[in-house]
């Protein structure tokens, strides 16, 4: 559905579509759904996920994949609950998160391992240093954090102020700077953004390091959650995030969608989470409905390619 | 006139092979200039080198009488050139402001400056002629609209130079009328245009001098009132033929392929023609009339292309079939396809040459079968085609041009295929392999077989083929055997040219 | 009449390369897994030498088995350019599978025959997503693999712990003599698929898809075939894989196969094969396999623990992968 200013806005409009009507279900069968604390608890559950899958959206626009984040969440956690200073923890955490993307980005782009395996073993290494840090969950999180993440302003959770910043620095990058549209070109076409004199790898390795960067500051958060560090925690949310970026209609090819369409499909995932705790299934079934919402997201657009 | 650009002693070269030898042109101020030439000439290779895309092996680039070196073609555009390829050098997700701007945005302080841009894209886009709005994203574009996007976004840049790679191609009439106004605009601003085309109206009635290209050589440069069409062309072919090519065939078969309904999209005209036991047919034109995508939906690998085809055996069987249902049900019937690009759609690169060429055998048992080493076969192929290589366990990588393109074409033969259907047999290939293959395609259709070819490569056409179908606009404007045509009546044909006295049409 | 008066000319360009370049051909012709072996043999044998004696390598052997089954499953699915990351998943389902009440309620050998037949059928719906649908490889078989380990964890939560039945714990334990019988059955289908891949069709099928899609896509081959077929065999392979894993632990658990799909993939780099190359053998993956199991032994006992082998594992990917990348530029 080519419409005159689709480009590369794309199909986000079918997740919201679709979140619509996922609100309605919900709103509609559940009164428990319906009630100020269930819904600012979906907002501050929604966070973490919302922040890393922002930072996924700018790599995937690239046409790359970054599956590190889970176990950069673990790390932010467990640096934040090891060190004394929640200054110094969040400034250990952004450097290592610049380095990771860093390496990450210079093995894509300058060394062209494919960005799976780049990152798997990226992710594999720094999950051994995160064992080393902590082996197990523990330490103690700076009280100013935590309630930066858990209070409320009245009847409002501080997260959705995470989320605000999160949502209109994402919107920022990519539609107000030039690094914003040179992600677009470069997963857009590549040869021909060269060509007009952008710096492909240059602009690759930045999209990994700012990918690295926002699942940084959502293991801060996570950290102030859970009041302590977990060298676990995050792995869940590296094929997560894909999800809620594959949900919100961006193309796993590169070059189409945005950060309303990442918005759109965390905040779904949020709901079927919210409804299944709802209805008090298994936990454990989440994650076989994630996936089979992975599968039906990843189908709905026809790739010329087969295989990887 | 003040010259602003001169090339000078300008060669290049692929892989050894040349493209472009000791070429010089010069661009003056206020002039529309024609660079003319046939298919393969060096025309978009020299352009392609002012234009900063492709570095020369040997010669310079003056601009305004300096010394200049592009190392890219943001440098050129930066420098004042402009260029308006056949592949357009757009970013189809991004708006039109955007991908004019693209590497040079326009900011306020770190943000994009966007109106800015949009502003300035609609000034630009307005002296094109062309009313959208640069909001609009590139890929919605029609290809006579993204062509002027590509215009507009070199007078954002205020060049001095342009350069137009066949800018009519793809227009309409309306759209062709608007592009020369503006070409007369910008001339009489005093700008220099270079201008690519066959087409000898435009050439006469735009340009003021033609430098016409043949075989990677200068010809000449001349003022185009000093000329006419019919001496432009003349200029243009006309060599020695070497003795390259093997006798044609004395006596032809009966009708081995029969094409009908051959519809290369839902818009084309429907197709018809045959082809006999022993014959030759190549399909001559100028580029992207449509040559490519007839032996594509022969060969069943065209999208939306369709045909009824009949194919007769050795035997005297006729199989009929319907082209469109991919390659396996093509070769299945006995039609074999080499693409152009043999690197990258006609061979396995890093496999050994046993492996390329028995591939076509084991590709027709099931795959739960013994794989032969038929290392007969193997040697056989390589005694007939004179594959130098010394052995085939060796990555078919490691041959030159030449006998990768005999490892193709040895899959096909080793399979026993009906019908071969090859774009440009020779690109890219020596002299001496040149003959070699020739002398193959001889041998097999001696042997029962016929074969499809097309070429820019008029010499070839003419010396290969025993058929001559000239395609212009996806129909056939011209057949002839070849004995009874030249160079010049291809050329003629393929540009639609009938206004030259005396020439057949 | 002999036109041909330029062979001297085209000859030339086929001469064999110059003798400095042999050296790095031949470096890169043996596939790393084979020198890394050396080198951690040589090791031992300087600083360990204990670690060299036959009972230790029996063990690492045994270890390695269920590895080298996953190795010849990602080596499959990564030759034809796709790759599979629910091999995890799949070792879980084999293990549920096996320790049903409903399987041990069965003849002894459709305790091995379902959970085959459950790997692959996992594999053809992966195989189905990829061709039919074209869906990336990565998504989907991320996705099938969590829903695999979701549904087990789900289904076990109220179950009490079975037993894996018998038969399959003989294999997973047994011995024949000093030799792992789990290693022998490993080694045999390696050699079977080696041979298989070397001598049928279906082999050379799936090393042109491999070495150009485009192309086999042009030259009518059934490239969509290839790949359903492809990754039908690795989820039969990682099922067997799994199988053997489980007859050594002999109980179900939740604690399995968490960094197969790691080592897979890094056996088979190290093995000399990567995405879109159409050589590489059986041998060096399977090398790799019992290479990578006897570094991590090696770590063990030096108490490098879980996140050394960690920090290990993804620094000889990584390595492997530049490499390999370095080595393919070079040849084109």
């Amino acid at each position: 559905m080519k419409t005159r200013y689709a480009g590369r806005i794309g199909g986000q409009y079918l997740s919201a579509i679709l979140l619509v009507i996922a609100l309605a279900v919900l709103a509609a069968c559940f009164a428990q759904f319906r009630t100020v604390e269930n819904l600012g608890n979906l907002l501050v559950q929604a966070t973490p996920l919302l922040v890393v899958a922002l930072g996924q959206t700018l790599v995937i626009l690239t046409g790359g994949l970054d599956l590190s984040v889970g176990v950069m969440i673990s790390l932010a956690t467990g640096l934040i609950a090891n060190t004394e200073s929640p200054v110094l923890g969040v400034a250990m955490v952004l450097m290592a998160a610049v380095s990771l993307g860093l390496i990450n980005g210079v093995g894509v782009a300058r060394f062209r391992v494919h960005p799976i395996i780049m990152t798997l073993s990226s992710a594999t290494v720094l999950q051994g240093i995160v064992l080393i840090i902590l082996p197990t969950p523990g330490g103690a999180v700076a009280p100013g954090l935590v309630t930066a993440v858990n209070g409320s302003m009245g009847p409002m959770p501080l997260a959705v102020l995470w989320i605000v910043a999160a949502v209109l620095g994402g919107w920022f990058l990519l539609h107000r700077t030039r690094l914003g549209l040179h992600l677009y070109a470069v997963g857009g076409a590549p040869d021909n953004a060269a060509l007009a004199g952008v710096n492909v790898s240059w602009t690759i390795v930045r999209g990994y390091v700012l990918c690295a960067l926002f699942a940084a500051v959502a293991g801060i958060f996570l950290a102030g959650r859970i009041s302590s560090g977990d060298p676990w925690v995050g792995t869940s949310y590296g094929l997560d995030s894909i999800a809620a970026v594959a949900l919100g209609g961006t193309q796993l090819t590169g070059g189409i969608g945005g950060v309303w369409g990442t918005l759109c499909g965390t905040l779904l995932l949020g709901l079927v989470g919210n409804g299944m705790n709802l209805v008090q299934i298994n936990p454990f079934l989440l994650s076989v409905v994630n996936g089979a919402l992975l599968l039906v997201a990843v189908c709905l657009r026809r790739r010329q390619q087969l295989g990887l | 006139m003040q010259t602003l650009i001169a090339a000078r002693n300008i060669s290049k070269r692929y892989d050894g092979v040349p493209s472009l030898t000791h070429v010089g042109i010069e661009g003056k101020a206020g002039s529309i200039h024609a660079v003319t030439g046939e298919n393969g000439a060096g025309k978009s290779t020299l352009m392609k080198i002012i234009a900063g895309v492709v570095k020369p092996s040997e010669g310079e680039l003056f601009l305004n009488g300096k010394a200049v070196t592009f190392r890219s073609p943001l440098d050129a555009l930066n420098a004042g050139i402009s260029t308006v390829f056949q592949e357009f050098s757009l970013v189809p997700n991004l708006t039109v402001a955007e991908t004019m701007f693209l590497g040079r945005e326009l900011r306020r302080g770190p943000q994009l400056d966007r109106a800015a841009m949009n502003a300035a894209a609609e000034k630009a886009l307005a002296q094109v002629g062309l009313a959208i709005d640069p909001r609009r994203s590139v890929g919605s574009l029609t290809v006579a609209e993204q062509q002027s996007v590509e215009i507009a976004k070199g007078l954002t840049v205020d060049a001095q130079i342009f350069i137009f790679d066949e800018p009519t191609a793809a227009l309409n009439t309306q759209e062709v009328a608007r592009l020369e106004i503006l070409l007369k605009a910008l001339r009489d601003r005093g700008k220099c245009i270079f201008y690519i085309s066959h087409r000898m109206r435009e050439i006469f009635e735009l340009c003021d001098t033609a430098t016409v290209l043949k075989d990677g050589k200068l010809v000449g440069s001349y003022p185009t009132r000093e000329l006419n069409a019919d001496r432009l062309l003349s200029l243009m072919v006309g060599r020695d033929l070497a003795q390259l090519y093997p006798p044609k065939a004395d006596s032809l078969g009966e009708t081995v392929l029969e094409v009908a309904q051959l519809q290369v999209d839902k818009q084309a005209a429907p197709l018809a023609f045959n082809l006999r036991r022993g014959e030759i047919v190549a399909l001559a034109g100028l580029e992207g009339q449509g040559q490519r995508e007839i032996v594509r939906t022969l060969a069943g690998i065209q999208p939306q292309g369709k045909a009824q085809i009949a194919i007769r055996d050795l035997q005297g069987r006729m199989s009929r079939f319907s082209a469109g249902g991919g390659s396996a049900r093509s070769l299945q019937h006995g039609m074999a396809f080499m693409p152009e690009d043999r690197k990258a759609e006609g061979l396995y690169l890093d496999l050994p040459i046993h492996a390329n060429l028995t591939l076509g055998i084991h590709q027709r048992r099931r795959p739960w079968a013994l794989a032969r080493r038929c290392s007969q076969v193997v040697a056989g192929l390589v005694k007939d085609l004179s594959i130098r290589t010394s052995s085939t366990s060796l990555a078919v990588i490691s041959l030159s041009g030449g006998n990768q393109q005999k490892v193709m074409l040895g899959r096909w033969l080793a399979v026993g295929a009906k019908v071969l259907l090859i774009e440009e047999p020779t690109r890219g290939v020596d002299v001496g392999a040149k003959t070699e293959i020739y002398n193959a395609l001889r041998a097999f259709c001696a042997q029962g077989g016929a074969v499809l070819f097309t070429s820019r490569e008029l010499p070839e056409v003419i010396g290969v083929a025993d058929r001559v179908l000239v395609i212009k606009d996806h129909t056939v404007v011209a057949e002839r055997s070849a004995g009874a045509i030249t160079e010049e009546d291809i050329l003629q044909a393929a540009v639609g040219n009938h206004a030259g006295g005396g020439h057949r049409s | 009449m002999n036109i041909i008066s330029s062979s001297s000319t085209a000859s030339v360009a086929a001469q064999p390369r110059p003798s400095s370049r042999t050296l790095g051909r031949l470096l890169t012709a043996i596939a790393p897994s084979i020198w890394v072996l050396i080198l951690l043999v040589g090791y031992c044998a300087v600083l360990k030498p204990m670690l060299l004696q036959m009972p230790f390598q029996m063990v690492i052997f045994r270890q390695a088995a269920p590895l080298g089954l996953a190795v010849c499953a990602q080596l499959l699915v990564m030759r034809c350019r796709s790759i599979d990351l629910s091999l995890g998943g799949i070792f879980l389902l084999t293990n549920f599978v096996s320790t049903t009440a409903l399987v041990a309620g069965l003849p002894p050998q459709w305790a091995i025959v379902l959970p085959l037949l459950a790997g692959a059928a996992v594999g053809a719906v992966n195989g189905v997503f990829i061709t039919l649908f074209r869906a990336s490889a990565v998504i989907v078989t991320l996705a099938t693999g969590a829903i695999l380990v979701g549904m087990v964890l789900y289904l076990s939560t109220d179950n009490a712990p079975g037993s894996v039945p018998q038969l399959i714990k003989d294999i997973g334990q047994g011995r024949l003599g000093p030799v792992p019988i789990a290693g022998l059955v490993w080694l045999a289908v390696a050699l079977i698929l080696g041979i298989v891949l070397r001598v049928m069709v279906f082999g050379r099928l799936m090393q042109a898809v491999g070495s150009n899609p485009q192309a086999a896509t042009l030259s009518g081959l059934p490239i969509r075939r290839v790949l359903l077929a492809s990754h039908i065999a690795a989820g039969a392979l990682a099922a067997g894989g799994g199988l053997l894993l489980s007859g050594y632990v002999g109980v179900s658990t939740s604690n399995l196969g968490g960094d197969v799909v790691m080592n897979s993939i890094a056996g088979v780099i190290l093995g000399g094969v990567t995405f879109g190359s159409g050589r590489g053998g059986m041998l060096g993956p399977t090398v790799a396999a019992f290479a990578l199991t006897l570094l991590f032994n090696i770590l063990n006992v030096f108490g490098a623990g879980e996140s050394g082998k960690l920090i290990v594992q993804g620094l000889v990917i990584a390595a492997a992968a530049i490499l390999a990348g370095m080595a393919q530029k070079g040849r084109r």
